[in-house]
């Protein structure tokens, strides 16, 4: 009920906020982390590439400079080295210059040129410095230009150009260094110190030259032309200016034959020479004199006419460059990619995680509705959907079953048995108060018959807030509506009964408490009400006073039911009545009790009638066995009377015989004997009748009853039996409680005294005999008791003790009728007597009881 | 008696004169024979079955023929009639009751407890001497008893 009280059911909107989000989640989620990507990627390739673009500038920088202060080095290593040389050729020279002992030998050998010491002097001066500094020739002019000695020997003529130039050289008495030149066109290119040679006397007359002549092929030029890094184009440059033209001096890495022989314009300013020419020092870029594009580092040589420049062909110096530019683009490429395939690999992992979420929704969906679908069809209620207006448009297998399968489209009411509120019941649920109403109501069902459903109507919203109708459990209660109304009229029955019953009916526990009590249990027990009677525990205050409630239970524990128990019950006014209870325990499933459920009936009427017939029965069977007491006893007297009277009879009529014979014997032997016999036999039997008239006077003529106290009668009693007493010693021993004894005053005695000389009678040989009269309270009456130490009575004689002349012991005197006269009174006053004796040598205790007897209050 | 023997009669008699009127009776019989007298009921059973006072076989030798009284002291003569009759041993003795009662009852219950005759006493002289007479020659010359 509660689960269909609950209705329209959390997994159904759960299934349709699921189902409807679906799409709207499936854009979002497929194009923003897409487009979030792409411009991820697009950022970090930007970066990327910038950095890679940064990278390869900052590089080509660096490398430039590099390349450049490596230029510079060179150019600059081989200016100091040009200088320092053309310094040492100078020095070279000026040995000779101003030479006094040289001029001297020069003078001598200009006077005397055979003189071969002084040839001999100079040539060893020349060879050293020949030899030292590798000159290519050195050699003597004198002044008027003739070759006077030289080193090596071989002859040369002496280039005009130098003859030309003595007389200045002469003049001007200064070092000449003449720079690259030809002597001819068609000889090497020399460079050529000149020194003056004067005398060194006092008027310094010239006297010629010195000529060191130095092959810049030796020497020179491969120092020029060495490069002190590997590459594949650098190359040092020497350069003179000559008019417009930049001159190149040495031998070019790239065109042979150029010393001295290739121009460049000066007006070609792109062409590093040039620059250099004109004055131009540092880095400078250009197109040499093969029209490539270098960088050169130009500069002036001091103290000289040179120009040096260092160069490299641009494309040379760029190589490490393109392969750096080519590396960072590959590396920018792969990162770029690395950085694609990234965003890529995440973009499909996100694909991939959308659609298993997807396929998980999906699933769960279908599973929520399958599940939904199937708990619809497996609860047995019926459950139908309508819309506002009342349309039933769905119905599960079971609403189907019930209404049929035309019940969709058609309104609720079609199906309404008779007049009824229904559509006023659930209007809170469409117009929205209520969100779920219960209504019982009659329906036709498809077979036609009318049931009554209960329903649980719970209505159905959409996202406005809006009734869109109402989805309802039905549970047909047709026959439990009609089992509550028999249970009902059942239980109206039961309940009348129940109340108006004559008989008692309850319901216990075992610990005592009442649970139920019907009117007549409860007027039974003298109660005004339920909750008056309810408040008595049973354990402690149970309505049997006559017997204990343990006694009911364990007979119910046991048996499991108490039939027809009777008992007296007490009212709540304590007084008494009678009842008969039959109950049975009421077990649960362990066998144990829960319940005494039982009834109970007043036979308080029923009992006082029993209780006056078996009152009346009683008092027959008494007369009955009074009778019969009286009847035998009758029996027992004939008898004794026809046995112990006729005994004497015996013996007389014999020896009456006998004492004819013995009369006649001589000397009468044996009468004296015979006569002896006849006397006691007729004694006997005189005794026998006058015992036999008093015993048959006891009942009959009695004296009038009175009452007397126990002392007085047993002080009589003691006196009648006084010789026997003080014959015997016999202590006598009364009690002293005040009982009062009731009847004839003279039979009372008699008993006392029979009872007092029988004690006495039998004390045997006690030598301290002692006989005790006293009164016992033995449960609701008094008895009396004489009691002697004398030789007691074995028990297998002590039914015969009170018989009419029995006689224990044959030797005693007396006929055997005193006890038996003792209970004849006894009985007549209304009491019993009887015997207690331990056995023989035990001493005998005679009690007996009489009507009446009482005690005094002290 | 042919073999000699005594025959050894107890008699239960509480009447001092009824036990002497049987001892002249069977004195008469010039046959040895020997008379035990005792004269309640305990004491007959006490002497049947060797108790108290006669546990000597010696002095209370087994008796032949029991002659019994049934009103008696202590314990009833039938009652000592029926306790001989329930003895494997002692209810082959041939008991004979003899008594005053005739009562009708008495002589049932005495049959029925096993009596071998039941003689009732007379009152006349000459009758009850005629009746030992008759006993003493039927039990004493006549009857034959086992030998142990």
């Amino acid at each position: 009920m509660e689960a269909i009280g609950n209705p329209g059911g959390r997994p159904a909107d759960d299934s349709k906020t699921l189902i409807k989000s679906n799409p709207q989640s499936h854009d979002q989620r497929e194009h923003l982390p897409s487009l979030y990507l792409l411009l991820l990627f697009l950022v970090l390739a930007a970066g990327i590439i910038t950095a890679g673009y940064l990278f390869y500038r900052g590089y080509a920088r660096h490398f430039r400079g590099e390349v450049e202060r490596g230029l510079s080095s060179i150019a600059e290593l081989k200016v100091g080295q040009l200088v320092h040389w053309r310094k040492e050729r100078l020095a070279d020279a000026s040995v000779f210059y101003r030479n006094k002992a040289f001029s001297g030998l020069v003078e001598r050998l200009l006077e005397t040129p055979a003189d071969m010491d002084v040839r001999g002097r100079i040539l060893s001066w020349l060879d050293r410095v020949q030899d030292a500094y590798q000159y290519d020739r050195v050699f003597i002019l004198d002044a008027q230009g003739i070759e006077r000695l030289a080193v090596p020997g071989t002859p040369e003529p002496v280039a005009s150009h130098l003859l030309q130039q003595i007389p200045e050289i002469l003049r001007s008495n200064k070092i000449v260094f003449l720079d690259f030149h030809r002597d001819t066109s068609d000889r090497p290119i020399h460079l050529t110190l000149v020194v003056p040679v004067r005398e060194e006397s006092d008027g310094g007359r010239p006297l010629g030259v010195i000529v060191l002549r130095i092959d810049p092929a030796t020497y020179l030029y491969p120092f020029i032309q060495q490069w002190p890094l590997p590459s594949r184009t650098g190359e040092t440059l020497l350069i003179r200016r000559e008019g417009d033209e930049a001159l190149y001096l040495n031998e070019l890495r790239f065109r042979k034959n150029s010393a001295l022989s290739l121009r460049v314009p000066l007006n070609k300013g792109n062409v590093p020479a040039v620059k250099a020419a004109l004055g131009q020092e540092g880095i400078v870029e250009g197109v040499d004199y093969r029209g490539v594009p270098v960088l050169a580092d130009v500069r002036g040589i001091p103290d000289s006419p040179w120009f040096l420049v260092a160069r490299m062909d641009i494309a040379e110096v760029n190589v490490p460059l393109w392969e750096r530019l080519w590396l960072i683009i590959g590396l920018v490429a792969v990162l770029l990619f690395s950085a694609g395939a990234g965003a890529g690999l995440i973009w499909r992992q996100q694909r991939i995680r959308f659609f298993r979420e997807r396929l998980a929704a999906a699933k769960r969906a279908y599973a929520v509705s399958s599940r939904q679908e199937a708990l619809l069809s497996a609860v047995p209620d019926i459950i139908m959907e309508v819309d506002q207006n009342k349309i039933y448009i769905w119905a599960n297998p079971a609403g189907t079953e019930f209404f049929g399968e035309d019940a969709i489209g058609k309104e609720a009411a079609f199906y309404f048995e008779g007049e009824q509120e229904t559509y006023q019941i659930v209007k809170p649920l469409f117009n929205g108060q209520d969100d779920v109403i219960y209504v019982e109501s009659w329906q036709r069902r498809k077979d036609g018959e009318k049931r009554l459903l209960a329903w649980w109507c719970r209505v159905l919203k959409d996202d406005g807030g809006r009734v869109t109708g109402a989805i309802s459990s039905a549970h047909d209660i047709t026959e439990r509506k009609r089992a509550e109304e028999a249970l009902r009229e059942s239980e109206e029955r039961f309940r009348t009964l129940y109340e108006n019953s004559t008989i008692g009916l309850y319901r216990t526990t075992p610990d005592g408490r009442i649970h139920l009590a019907n009117p007549a249990l409860i007027r039974m027990l003298g109660y005004s009400s339920f909750d008056d009677l309810s408040n008595r525990d049973l354990e402690k205050n149970g309505f049997e006073p006559s017997y204990p409630r343990t006694q009911f239970v364990e007979i119910i524990e046991k048996d499991g039911e108490v039939k027809g128990l009777e008992s007296a019950w007490k009212r709540k006014d304590g007084t008494i009545f009678f009842v008969r209870e039959s109950a049975r325990a009421i077990r649960d499933s362990q066998a144990k009790t829960l319940y005494y459920d039982g009834t109970v009936e007043d036979i308080t009427e029923r009992k006082r009638a029993e209780e006056a017939l078996r009152e009346s029965e009683r008092i027959l069977r008494e007369h009955e066995r009074a009778l019969r007491e009286r009847n035998d006893e009758l029996v027992r007297f004939n008898y004794a009377v026809s046995h112990d009277l006729k005994s004497p009879l015996v013996t007389i009529q014999t020896f009456l015989g006998y004492l004819e014979q013995d009369v006649r014997k001589p000397g009468a032997a044996g009468v004296d004997k015979d006569l002896e016999y006849i006397r006691t036999a007729s004694d006997k039997m005189s005794r026998l009748l006058n015992e036999l008239l008093e015993l048959s006077q006891v009942g009959h003529r009695m004296n009038p009853p009175v009452e007397a106290p126990l002392q007085a009668i047993v002080k009589e009693a003691l006196g009648l039996a006084a010789g026997r007493i003080a014959e015997r010693g016999v202590r006598v021993k009364v009690t002293k409680k005040p009982i009062l004894l009731c009847g004839d005053r003279p039979r009372l005695v008699e008993v006392f005294q029979n009872l007092v000389d029988n004690a006495v009678k039998f004390m045997g040989d006690q030598p301290v005999p002692l006989v005790e009269i006293g009164a016992e309270q033995a449960d609701d009456e008094i008895v009396l008791f004489v009691r002697d130490n004398g030789i007691g009575i074995d028990q297998r004689h002590q039914s015969k003790l009170f018989g009419l002349f029995e006689k224990l012991d044959p030797g005693s005197g007396g006929t055997g009728i005193g006890l038996a006269l003792v209970k004849r009174i006894v009985e007549v006053h209304g009491g019993k007597i009887w015997v207690e004796s331990e056995g023989p040598g035990q001493g005998a205790m005679f009690r007996f009881t009489l009507a009446k007897t009482r005690r005094l209050p002290r | 008696m042919i073999k000699g023997q005594p025959v050894i009669i107890l008699l239960i008699e509480d009447d001092p004169a009824h036990a002497e009127i049987v001892r002249r009776n069977l004195k008469t019989f010039r046959v040895a024979n020997r008379i035990v007298l005792v004269e309640d009921g305990q004491a007959a059973l006490d002497y049947l079955f060797r108790q108290a006072a006669y546990a000597d076989p010696e002095t209370s030798p087994r008796p032949d023929l029991i002659l019994l009284d049934l009103r008696l002291p202590k314990v009833d003569g039938l009652e000592v009639l029926r306790r001989i009759k329930e003895d494997a041993d002692l209810k082959r003795l041939p008991t004979v009751v003899l008594t005053t009662s005739n009562t009708e009852s008495d002589m049932v219950d005495a049959y029925a407890n096993g009596a071998g005759s039941y003689l009732v006493k007379p009152v006349d002289f000459e009758k009850f001497t005629k009746l030992m007479d008759a006993f003493g020659f039927y039990w004493l010359a006549w009857n034959r008893f086992p030998d142990c």
